[in-house]
């Protein structure tokens, strides 16, 4: 009874938080930063550095390939997800984490590794969020069935 | 075999630290100069740069109070090479090599295994965080050795002799007079290792006491002076998040709303406000793109284009992290509370994440990721097939590094390393005793030290002729000595006489004449240089 009580206040607080931080980063963003970019990076390669050198180092793919890291990163980032969550839901959803990769729980992984992808081709952001609260009430449940 | 493999690991780390040691960094920062100037000081006066005589607990400086040890460790090779930019960066990058050695030992402590061993020191030999700290007079690297030498000779005294456990303490030791940070680690790191050594430590109770009692004298002049004195703690408050009011006005701003009742200063405490404060920059340590994809924001700490870790550390580090508690790996506690305990300092400042703060959780990616790539290798079916790749990934991550590092990095920041007044100082050389004075602007940041450093100027010649003042932040500024003037607008200066001008860019006086202009790498102009006779 007790338990089920801590997981309603708990999963109430994270799911009212509100305020949270999504930089803006996205496909859009990503294919704006190649051409100056290329251009910085190729201008410092100067004429004395052969060409297929500068071209494997600094291309187009490259660079939109680590603008999209950016913006995948963006949304693991421990301070969005205290921000979506609450520091106590931050916890949960770490412990969420660690109990899905030790308990080798496959298809979870694959949601919570696939869904940062959603916000870099504007598909509904939002369900980053609500689907981190999700994780960090699981992550709660989790730790509360534990400790039975 | 292996005795070959790891001395070419130690032959790679050597090369990345010291090759081009002098010139990439571009040129020397304000501290690695002031840390230079004080090692000359003590080298030919016995004295630091402002007459005191061989300092303990601290260098004044610039009224930042260095610690001492990276100083006294940049004597010698001062004397030997000669004071110059690869003579002050030496000690970090030979640290910096040994620190990769060292990480095989420990490695081979922890996992017992020789394959993981030679992983991790092969990773902390390419790591761009590691390399970053090591290719510069960063106090914080050598800490970084005397930490981790304390870790490996506490597993020593575990494992194999407790006598160990009295060299491990002076490591300590040694590693807090090296760096500040090491005073927030040093501790946290040790309760880990009372917590996962307490057999141990109850067996040597007698060479456990009397190791304490020695390390804790050794240790009293620093935690007076730390904590007893102003200037002691004078950097401490001034970075730290537990000095700024937001918190508190957001405290009262919410018990306003509540009628300021009893239970709304409960709730609304301050103190639940700066944990909270803390809590977010605790957890800015594991920013995935301070990790992975730009590094830390200052361009002095990384080079902004690749993470602290490489991008294909990180399925290693999950795949280690996941093994290390799957296989109930012994020291698993250890390795993981080292990651943990690492960021509990640097969060109490205001900048997070800080890769030079945060310096002391290395090499405790590189010991995951070893352990990572080991036991995934035992695990996936096409060996070769993984080794290949692996290796593939990460060396075309190392090659674009090392693009980076040395062909653009120091193009496009060549202003945050303050260039410009070595070539400066070159300048004015041929003009100086013909002079009566010189003035110098401050627009880029403590000048002096840099005409002391690059003149070698004999600091007996600089005690008595120096005018220093303490500035509202109790920072120790020079304002001139001998010819020298130091000033944010030179033009200011009533002065006659032959003077020579270190101006901004299009500042120079207008009826004197221009000498040069010095530029930055990125080719903008940095300083103008010019002469008038009044």
């Amino acid at each position: 009874m007790i338990k089920l009580f801590l997981i309603l206040i708990f999963s109430i607080i994270i799911i009212s938080k509100t305020g949270w931080d999504l930089p803006i980063c996205n496909i859009e963003t990503a294919t704006l930063a190649i051409t100056p970019r290329i251009f910085a990076e190729q201008t410092i390669d100067g004429q004395n550095q052969p060409v297929l050198v500068t071209r494997i180092l600094h291309n187009k793919a490259g660079i939109f390939a680590q603008e999209a890291g950016r913006c995948y990163f963006n949304t693991l980032d421990p301070n969005f997800i205290a921000s979506s969550t609450t520091l106590l839901g931050l916890i949960f959803w770490l412990y969420f984490v660690y109990r899905i990769l030790i308990g080798r729980i496959w298809h979870l992984t694959a949601i919570f590794l696939l869904l940062p992808v959603l916000p870099f081709f504007n598909l509904a952001s939002l369900i980053v969020v609500y689907t981190n609260k999700l994780f960090a009430i699981i992550g709660l449940i989790f730790l509360l069935v534990k400790s039975k | 075999m292996k005795k070959y493999i790891l001395f070419l690991i130690i032959l790679l780390a050597s090369f990345l630290r010291l090759y081009k040691l002098g010139s990439v960094p571009p040129s020397l920062y304000w501290d690695e100069a002031s840390l230079g100037y004080n090692a000359y000081s003590i080298l030919t006066t016995g004295h630091d740069e402002h007459g005191r005589f061989l300092p303990l607990t601290n260098f004044a400086a610039f009224g930042d109070y260095k610690p001492p040890g990276y100083i006294y460790a940049t004597v010698p090779s001062i004397a030997v090479f000669g004071l110059n930019e690869f003579a002050i960066r030496f000690p970090s990058a030979l640290f910096g090599i040994l620190t990769v050695l060292l990480s095989y030992f420990l490695a081979k402590k922890l996992f017992e295994n020789a394959v993981v061993a030679l992983l991790t020191s092969f990773f902390l030999a390419i790591s761009p965080w590691h390399l970053q700290f090591s290719r510069g007079a960063f106090e914080a690297n050598l800490g970084l050795f005397f930490s981790t030498l304390g870790i490996y000779l506490f597993l020593k005294f575990a494992k194999d002799n407790p006598r160990w456990i009295f060299p491990s303490a002076l490591s300590f030791v040694a590693a807090i007079y090296t760096f500040t940070g090491q005073r927030l680690f040093v501790p946290f790191i040790l309760l880990l290792l009372v917590i996962q050594f307490r057999k141990q430590l109850l067996t040597h109770m007698r060479i456990f006491m009397f190791t304490t009692v020695t390390a804790a004298i050794l240790f009293w002049p620093l935690f007076v002076f730390a904590t007893k004195t102003i200037e002691g703690q004078l950097r401490f408050n001034e970075v730290t998040i537990f000095k700024d009011l937001e918190p508190i006005n957001e405290s009262i701003r919410y018990r306003g709303k509540d009628n300021y009742s009893w239970w709304a200063d409960l709730i609304h405490n301050r103190r639940f406000f700066y944990a909270y404060q803390y809590l977010i920059h605790y957890f800015d340590a594991a920013n995935p793109g301070f990790l992975f994809i730009r590094g830390d924001v200052n361009p002095r700490l990384s080079i902004q284009e690749v993470g602290e870790l490489y991008l294909i550390d990180l399925p290693l580090i999950l795949a280690g992290i996941y093994f290390l508690f799957s296989k109930k790996q012994k020291f698993r506690i250890l390795i993981i509370g080292w990651l943990l305990v690492a960021p509990i300092g640097p969060a109490t400042a205001r900048e997070t994440p800080h890769a030079l703060r945060m310096i002391s959780i290395l090499p405790t990616f590189q010991l995951i990721s070893a352990y990572g790539f080991f036991q995934f290798y035992k695990f996936v079916k096409f060996k070769k097939f993984f080794i290949v790749l692996v290796f593939f990934l990460l060396i075309l991550n190392f090659l674009f590094y090392l693009h980076m590092y040395y062909l653009h990095w120091p193009k496009n920041y060549s202003d945050q390393w303050q260039y410009g007044y070595k070539q400066a100082v070159e300048a004015i050389k041929p003009f100086y005793n013909d002079l009566d004075y010189v003035l110098v602007t401050k627009s880029q940041g403590r000048p002096y030290i840099y005409f002391l450093l690059y003149l070698k100027y004999d600091p007996k010649n600089f005690w008595p002729t120096a005018q220093i003042v303490k500035d509202k932040f109790f920072f120790l500024d020079v304002n001139g000595f001998d010819k020298f003037r130091f000033a944010d607008n030179p033009n200011e200066i009533p002065i006659t006489g032959k003077v020579l001008y270190v101006t901004s860019p299009g500042l120079l006086p207008p009826d004197a004449g221009k000498i040069t202009t010095i530029k930055r790498l990125d080719n903008l102009p940095v300083f103008d240089i010019g002469e008038v006779a009044r």
